[in-house]
């Protein structure tokens, strides 16, 4: 693997190398025996008999067992699944915040997103990989091979912080063409109605997906910091706020906390996983937790 | 309630409102550009703390309006009036002002003269005078006077003659003023007011008999503010009065202190060319007295000037004398005209070059009469007492009551009795001096001038005098030289023969010593400060004794300037006078350009140094206003004044404004 990625560097690859994304977070089951799928397909591992139903196919009638009992049974395999994990990454506007050191919000979500892809990949599993602002601007079908991968951190790479946020759109969007159940791993600033997103990830969870969402914030988002008197640029609408940080810097840290609160009471509530991504910590303790 | 602008011409520059609001608009703090992910959740917060920092915002901006407001109505001058002032204003009245510009009022406290308030409060009673108000101001000083004939409409030409007005050196004839006063209102119309401006200073007040008619209503305004101390030099007296060239002067200066401290000042003396200070300690109310000895250069008129450091009252600080330098002392001498004492006295007078002997003279300044008739004994004594010394030997025919005459003590009965030692010239009676200490011995205690009880005497006149008087006495108690003040000048009893048959006493060295030292302390020492003097209202004038052209006379102060001097042609010669009142100091009138006349003009102290005052309030009469409430009464008529109230309202919002803006500072930065 060349180590000209932006977002891969080979000292995080040398760390990676020590991760092993646990069973928790498989849906579908193990690949090649670790992840067992209880979904009935073809495969060599018998999982039961049952009795035939009109419409089932008849290829899977064992004939040995009609034969001795005169009864039409059903053979059925277990089928062999790999993980599938999906990740959107919001690429609006606002995670173009820069962060010291010429980096964005939205390269350290695609630093994360990098290293999750590659630690799928290097465990042959599948990963797709969804770039969206208000609509889906790039999406990498599911792969895994070692071209895939590099095909998802050159379009990482590539890139571009766009315009408003709008993940329920893109999870709407998305919704039809991820037939498998999976992983969601969403890693956005979620400025928009949280009741909105959790309406666009209802029909996920009901179909079985697991759920991680990273709310990428810096700490100027999270305390507002000391500019004293400023004219605030809103970077996804361009409108202007002139205000003083200190006057309102107690209430805005009251917003935020009850903002977050919000997103968080409302994913406990549909078992669906939420972590706060500051940007002044690594990415590998966001890893940590999700290898745990 | 009527408002009005006095500088209604800068109504324009209340546009000038207008600035805080666009400043408040346009001039505010531009604050930096900061790029934010997303304002959603500021928005939010600035919603809550909009409804609390608007407001103050606002308000800031309202205190700074409203600052501007109140300067830019300072500058209008705004006036407040009411409907009863206004209708005050446009009634009929009379006002007449007593203004004092006595010399007391030249008093100077807390950086302004007595007479300075006093004609700003004159001002300030004229300046709300209504457009139908009759006015007229009185000046008291020595001769007071109306500035108008009678009352008139012209307020605006009396407040000019209130500014141009000048204190005077006079004192305050306060009845004649108030008599101008009542008379000058009882020819006015409506309501009648009488304003006395003045310091009411005790001394000229305090014997004011006023009277006042009950439809006039007098108010008094008084101007003093503080207990005035004063130290004032109150006489500068020469000794003798025409002191003799070549001889010393002696100069008293009399300090008088005008507090209840006791004071330390010093006396400068200028005499010719003789500068001389001495210190004086002045107990409270009490006097002192510097004294300086000068002396005498060439015979003339010579100005002398004192004076004491200047303090809050200058104007009897200083205190001027001319005096008159004789040549020599007249001496006319009386007798019969073979006697040989007359003779002697002659010689030994001769001698003397300071005496000049003349045979006739009016009011010589030494007479001598040897063996005087008895009836002459009078005519010396009215001598004396004019201011001469006389020197007599009487004769033996004296009685009682020429004796009586002469020396005012005895009994008209006493006989004088001649005595005469014809028997033994080896027992004459021997001469002694009493009273050691005066004096007229005092050139003597060296010896080098010999004894001045030294001689011989056989003839005698028998007296009996007490020691007190006597300078000269014969062994048995007999008086041979006394000495008695009369009136003016002396009396010197000679009881010493000076035939050489009756006496050796002319044969003695110590003789024409004794001769000239009782002249000197016995000749004219009477002092004078009146000489040529002038004390206000008295104005400087010169009479010349013969006719002059009255074109060649001028009137110079001792600085050389001319002051306008006028002559009266009616008399013959000329009376020339001063044009205006002089202040203190010495004059000289100039005839073909030489000095020909001297004038001193003083401070009249006896009257104006005491700065005591009384209160109004005693002298019975009318009512008595504060400055304050003179001011008031003033704004009353003018109507009340809203400036300060302006400048006070926007300094007001602008501390608020500070406070305000500051809370909003503190609450940003913590």
């Amino acid at each position: 693997m060349p180590a000209t990625f932006k977002h891969l560097k080979p000292e995080d690859v040398r760390k990676l190398k020590n991760y092993e994304l646990s069973a928790r977070l498989m849906v579908e089951g193990w690949l090649s025996g670790r992840h067992r799928s209880r979904q009935r397909g073809s495969s060599i591992e018998f999982h039961e008999y049952r009795g035939y139903t009109p419409g089932d196919d008849p290829k899977l009638v064992d004939w040995r067992v009609f034969a001795r009992t005169d009864r039409v049974f059903l053979k059925t395999f277990e089928q062999e699944t790999n993980m599938e994990m999906h990740l959107f990454v919001d690429s609006s506007a606002s995670m173009g915040f820069p962060l010291s050191d010429g980096v964005t919000k939205l390269d350290h979500a695609s630093f994360f997103a990098a290293c999750m892809a590659w630690l799928v990949v290097r465990q042959t599993d599948k990963v797709s990989l969804h770039l969206f602002d208000d609509r889906i601007r790039t999406a990498l079908p599911l792969g895994s091979t070692r071209t895939h991968l590099h095909q998802c951190l050159n379009a990482l790479e590539n890139n571009k912080p766009g315009n408003k946020t709008s993940l329920a759109a893109a999870l709407e969007r998305s919704l039809p063409v991820l037939n498998r159940r999976g992983t969601l791993v969403i890693l956005s600033d979620f400025y928009e109605d949280p009741a909105a997103v959790f309406k666009a990830l209802n029909p996920y969870i009901h179909r079985g997906f697991r759920i991680h969402l990273f709310q990428v914030l810096t700490p100027m988002e999270l305390d507002l910091g000391e500019v004293g008197l400023a004219r605030f640029t809103d970077l996804e609408t361009g409108e202007k706020l002139t205000i003083h940080s200190q006057q309102v810097r107690e209430s805005y840290r009251e917003a935020v906390r009850q903002r977050i609160q919000t997103l968080r009471t409302l994913a406990a509530g549909r078992r669906v996983d939420w972590m706060l991504a500051r940007t002044d910590e690594s990415y590998f303790a966001l890893l940590d937790r999700l290898t745990q | 309630m009527t408002f009005s602008l006095l500088n209604a011409s800068l109504l324009a520059f209340t546009a000038l409102i207008a600035v805080p609001v666009l400043a408040h608009l346009f001039a505010k703090a531009r604050p930096r550009e900061f790029p934010f992910p997303s304002l959603q959740w500021l928005r939010q917060v600035e919603r809550k703390t909009t409804n609390l920092r608007k407001p103050k915002d606002w308000l800031l901006l309202l205190l700074r309006t409203l600052a501007v407001a109140a300067i830019i109505a300072a500058f209008l001058q705004p006036l407040l009036f009411s409907g009863a002032q206004l209708t005050a204003a446009n009634a009929r009245k009379t006002l007449v002002l007593v203004v004092d510009r006595s010399a007391s009022m030249g008093y100077v406290e807390q950086g302004r003269s007595r007479f300075v308030r006093a004609t700003a409060q004159a001002e300030d009673v004229l300046k709300g005078a209504g457009s139908q108000t009759l006015a007229n101001v009185i000046w008291l000083d020595a001769a007071p006077d109306a500035e108008f004939p009678d009352p008139a409409i012209n307020v605006n030409a009396l407040r000019d003659s209130l500014r141009r007005a000048q204190v005077t050196l006079e004192p305050g004839e306060v009845n004649e003023s108030m008599r101008i006063a009542l008379e000058q209102l009882g020819r006015g119309e409506g309501a009648k007011e009488l304003y006395v401006i003045s310091d009411f200073q005790s001394s000229a007040w305090k014997q004011a008999a006023l009277s006042i008619p009950p439809n006039v209503k007098l108010l008094t305004l008084p101007v003093a503010t503080t207990e005035a101390a004063n130290a004032a030099l109150t006489s500068l007296v020469v000794q003798p009065e025409r002191p003799v060239s070549g001889t010393e002067a002696r100069i008293l200066c009399r300090v008088r202190n005008f507090s209840g401290s006791e004071a330390k000042t010093s006396v400068q003396l200028a005499f010719a060319e003789v500068r001389q200070t001495r210190g004086v300690t002045l107990p409270p109310w009490g006097e002192g007295v510097a004294e300086f000895r000068v002396p005498c250069g060439a015979a003339g008129l010579q100005s002398i000037a004192a004076s004491l450091p200047e303090d809050a009252f200058p104007a009897d600080d200083r205190r001027f004398a001319t005096v008159e330098i004789r040549e020599n002392w007249r001496v006319v001498l009386d007798g019969p005209a073979q006697d040989a004492s007359l003779q002697l006295w002659r010689r030994a007078f001769g001698s003397l070059g300071w005496l000049d002997m003349k045979s006739t003279t009016p009011d010589p300044e030494i007479r001598l009469a040897v063996h005087a008739a008895p009836d002459r004994a009078a005519d010396l004594r009215a001598a004396a007492e004019r201011g001469a010394t006389v020197i007599c030997q009487p004769g033996e025919d004296w009685n009682g009551s020429a004796w009586m005459a002469f020396w005012n003590a005895g009994s008209k009965d006493a006989a004088l009795r001649g005595e005469q030692l014809n028997r033994d010239k080896d027992k004459p009676w021997i001469l002694q001096t009493v009273r050691d200490d005066h004096p007229l011995w005092q050139v003597f205690r060296s010896g080098e001038f010999g004894d001045p009880a030294a001689g011989s005497v056989w003839k005698r006149l028998h007296l009996k005098l007490g020691d007190e008087q006597t300078l000269l006495r014969y062994a048995d108690g007999v008086p041979a030289l006394a000495a008695q003040r009369v009136g003016k000048g002396w009396l010197l009893l000679w009881n010493i023969e000076l035939d050489e048959t009756a006496s050796d006493r002319v044969q003695q060295p110590s003789f024409l010593v004794l001769l000239g030292e009782l002249l000197l302390h016995h000749g004219e020492t009477g002092g004078s400060s009146a000489l040529r003097q002038f004390i206000p209202p008295q104005n400087v004038f010169w009479q010349p004794q013969q006719p002059v052209a009255v074109d060649q006379v001028f009137l110079h102060d001792d600085a050389g300037k001319e002051m306008p001097s006028a002559h009266d042609a009616a008399h013959s010669p000329p009376v020339f006078t001063a044009r205006e009142p002089l202040p203190s100091g010495n004059y000289k009138w100039l005839l073909d350009g030489q000095p020909a006349e001297r004038a001193s003009v003083n401070f009249p102290a006896d009257a104006e140094s005491d700065l005591r005052t009384l209160d109004p309030a005693t002298l019975g009469v009318g009512s008595s206003l504060t400055l304050s409430a003179a001011a008031a009464l003033a704004a009353q008529r003018d109507g009340l004044l809203l400036w300060p109230w302006c400048v006070g309202f926007a300094v007001l919002a602008l501390m608020l404004e500070s406070l305000i803006a500051r809370s909003s500072i503190q609450t940003s930065a913590a």
